[in-house]
């Protein structure tokens, strides 16, 4: 009896591979079903049942849950973004109970990037308002973070990547870091201006703290031209190219920041001028032109360019006293264009033009526009002002629009010259002394 | 079929697809105009091709009416582009010789819709070719000449155009698996009993319309996902066709995309990944 009844129990419980319910379940809800209405008329109720129950829509109920670990991370996520909106509260020591005292917020400066957001809005660059309120509150919390001690914050851009894209700031510290040690025979890095005239710092999750990245040599700068690589959102993952690239991900995309703030930082022509020493200064009498009547030829590069060698300025090898300087190779004696060039003057990439104006309205007669300039050299890069406010921000891939030729493979390695080879037949083992074979031999198998 | 376009916006600002307040405002009027216009049965934004010259390219594609052919429901997908947001104006198919030698132009496009571009190739050996290349407008090089060495074809801006959205097409238009069923007679259909994906954050529940496909049988690592389990809301990026985003939210269970690029795939792509 227990037997059949078992049979019949597993044949119930056969899963269909259709549906994936079984019989067993269906039953279960229909006499569920019936036993909670209590109806007078249970027969009646029973055949409708079965009626609804196989006409009905199983519907799969949207995603299904993720596994803990993976279903934790965005809350976390969403938690820390949305503390950004609140006055961070000091820890609480878990002895006595009380708030713990915190170090002041750091002072710093930034630019007025919700009006910067809507400039750009305006144009149809940038991320949209809700993102970049986001990213302000960042910029804000990375300003006040006592630790990492800004003088100055930017909002650079964002940086796509496969599995998480980079918030990157542009930031100068109060103190300023340490000379690297200088090793002979290589190009030194610049400390302090030139390419790492800005620290920056990065996130993937805005709320989460920013990691500041580390300054970059001329040798990462030069590599850096040779590749072209989609970045992947981990910093310390290793970038698989030709020719080797020498450093993680955070390394290229600090080079891929150098030479984009470089190429596309802007400012409007006559907004800085050129002080003692060559040190570029606000200009003071600098009065800004209405913003529909600019176009390409209105802006100039803020930052210097950063030549061949990898520096913005060219370093050339001391020559010790008494002896004659070589000649100079074609790396030092790049000249480059002055600070503040003129955008005009930028190569262009083909029969396009480096620049593309961009403005908010088609509409002739509107007062009150918004204009700029977009890069066709970095796609993503991109200029804008109504005259009074100007803002930079890069929103791309962080690759160069250039079509890319990439490096040939090295020249494969002579083989052995032949006929420096005495013999090329395989000498015959010395017939004498056999003996001595015959004990090796068992030891190598061993 | 209609995307939501308020919806796709809000779900790609944060991949770079953004539309500046006059866009947004002109075609809330514009695009309903045309599909009145020109009687579709939907009318939705494609995307946006950049110009150097700074007038982008806006492109909308159009359902028109479906009907039976050849015992066959044929709905009629026609593209429309506008420079100023406002007039709609159509972009005629192309054919595929067409196609074929516009594809191989790859400089940005100018923003002057009249713009031509000439196509040199070598000069083909059979004289039966050349005689319907001398039929489709060009110039043969020397007609009298025994062999030419090369003939050149003229292409406009807006063939170039086409032929772009095309190509772009066939590589982009995402749907979630089960969003749209076949019927008896071949058409797809929205399917209005879908429910939303049971795993959003893998590319093997995305197809391409048409195909049964998904994206994870594509080329490898050529989509970059994102998924968000907190806002349900995932968005695969096209790594081949770099600007070119899709979204899919599993609480309103609604999906778009949109393409801001330059018309242009990135043939370096097996350098970069």
């Amino acid at each position: 009896m227990s037997q059949s009844y078992g049979e019949a129990l597993a044949f119930l419980q056969k899963t269909s591979t259709e549906t994936g319910n079984t019989a067993f379940d269906q039953i279960v809800d229909v006499v569920g079903e019936i036993l909670e209405n209590r109806s007078a008329d249970s027969a009646d109720l029973l055949e409708t049942l079965l009626l609804a129950k196989k006409t009905a829509f199983e519907h799969g109920g949207g995603p299904i849950a993720l596994p803990e670990g993976e279903a934790a991370k965005p809350l976390d996520e969403a938690q820390k973004l949305s503390e950004l909106y609140l006055a961070p509260e000091p820890p609480i020591n878990p002895e006595t109970g009380e708030a713990e005292p915190v170090d002041p917020p750091n002072e710093f400066e930034t630019e007025d990037l919700m009006s910067g957001a809507a400039l750009l809005e305006s144009v149809g660059c940038g991320l949209g308002t809700k993102e970049m309120y986001n990213v302000m509150l960042a910029l804000k919390a990375l300003g006040e973070d006592p630790t990492a001690k800004v003088a100055t914050v930017r909002f650079f851009g964002k940086f796509f990547g496969i599995n998480a894209d980079y918030y990157v700031f542009e930031t100068t510290l109060k103190e300023a870091s340490a000379a690297a040690e200088e090793m002979e025979g290589v190009v030194p890095a610049e400390v302090g201006t030139g390419a790492n005239g800005f620290v920056y710092f990065v996130t993937t999750n805005l709320g989460d703290p920013c990691i500041k990245l580390p300054d970059i040599t001329p040798q990462q700068i030069k590599d850096s031209r040779y590749i072209k690589k989609y970045l992947t959102g981990d910093l310390g993952a290793e970038v698989s190219a030709y020719p080797t690239y020498p450093g993680k991900e955070a390394v290229y995309l600090r080079a891929q920041i150098a030479r984009i703030a470089a190429t596309t930082t802007l400012c409007p022509s006559g907004c800085f001028k050129l002080g003692e020493d060559d040190v570029v200064e606000k200009n003071e009498e600098y009065v800004p032109a209405a913003a529909s009547a600019m176009d390409v030829s209105s802006w100039c590069h803020r930052y210097p360019h950063i030549k061949k060698q990898g520096r913005c300025t060219v370093y050339v090898p001391e020559v010790p006293e008494g002896e004659e300087a070589p000649e100079p190779t074609e790396e030092e004696s790049e000249v480059g264009p002055p600070l503040l060039a003129a955008i005009s003057e930028d190569e262009p990439i083909g029969e396009t033009g480096a620049w593309t104006a961009v403005t908010s309205s088609q509409v002739p007669g509107i007062k009150h526009t918004v204009s700029g300039v977009r890069s066709n050299l970095w796609p993503g890069a991109v200029t804008v002002t109504n005259g009074a406010l100007f803002i930079n921000v890069y929103v791309g891939f962080g690759a160069k629009g250039t079509p890319y030729v990439p490096l040939h493979a090295p020249v494969p390695m002579k083989e052995y010259d032949a006929d420096l080879v005495e013999s090329i037949e395989i000498p015959d083992p010395p017939p004498e002394e056999p003996a001595e074979g015959e004990e090796e031999a068992p030891a190598e198998e061993e | 079929m209609e995307n939501n376009l308020s919806l796709t916006l809000d779900a790609l600002a944060s991949s770079g697809i953004v539309l500046s307040n006059e866009q947004k405002s002109a075609f809330t009027v514009s695009i309903p105009l045309k599909k009145a216009e020109a009687a579709l049965k939907s009318l939705s934004l494609f995307g946006k091709i950049a110009a150097s010259n700074g007038k982008d390219y806006f492109i909308a594609e159009g359902k028109g009416k479906a009907y039976y052919f050849d015992n066959k429901l044929v709905a009629e997908t026609k593209f429309f582009y506008t420079q100023d947001c406002v007039k709609w104006l159509d972009l005629n198919p192309v054919d595929e010789e067409t196609s074929k030698r516009c594809l191989t132009i790859n400089t940005t496009m100018s923003g002057d819709p009249s713009q031509v571009y000439t196509v040199t190739e070598p000069a083909p050996k059979a004289e039966g070719a050349a005689e319907a290349a001398a039929e489709e407008g060009a110039e043969p090089a020397a007609e009298e000449a025994e062999e030419p060495a090369e003939v050149s074809f003229e292409y406009t801006e807006l063939q170039r155009l086409q032929t772009m959205i095309q190509d772009i097409k066939k590589d982009s238009s995402i749907a979630p698996k089960g969003a749209y069923i076949t019927t008896g007679d071949n058409d797809l259909i929205l399917n209005k009993a879908f429910a939303g994906l049971e795993y959003p954050e893998k590319l093997e529940s995305y197809v391409l319309a048409g195909e049964s496909k998904t994206l994870a049988d594509g080329l490898p690592g050529s989509w970059s996902l994102h998924y968000d389990s907190f806002s349900s809301t995932a968005v695969v990026r096209n790594l081949l066709w770099p600007g070119h985003a899709f979204y899919y939210s599993g609480e309103t269970n609604s999906w778009g995309s949109l393409y801001f690029g330059a018309g242009m795939k990135n043939t370096e792509f097996i350098f970069m990944r």
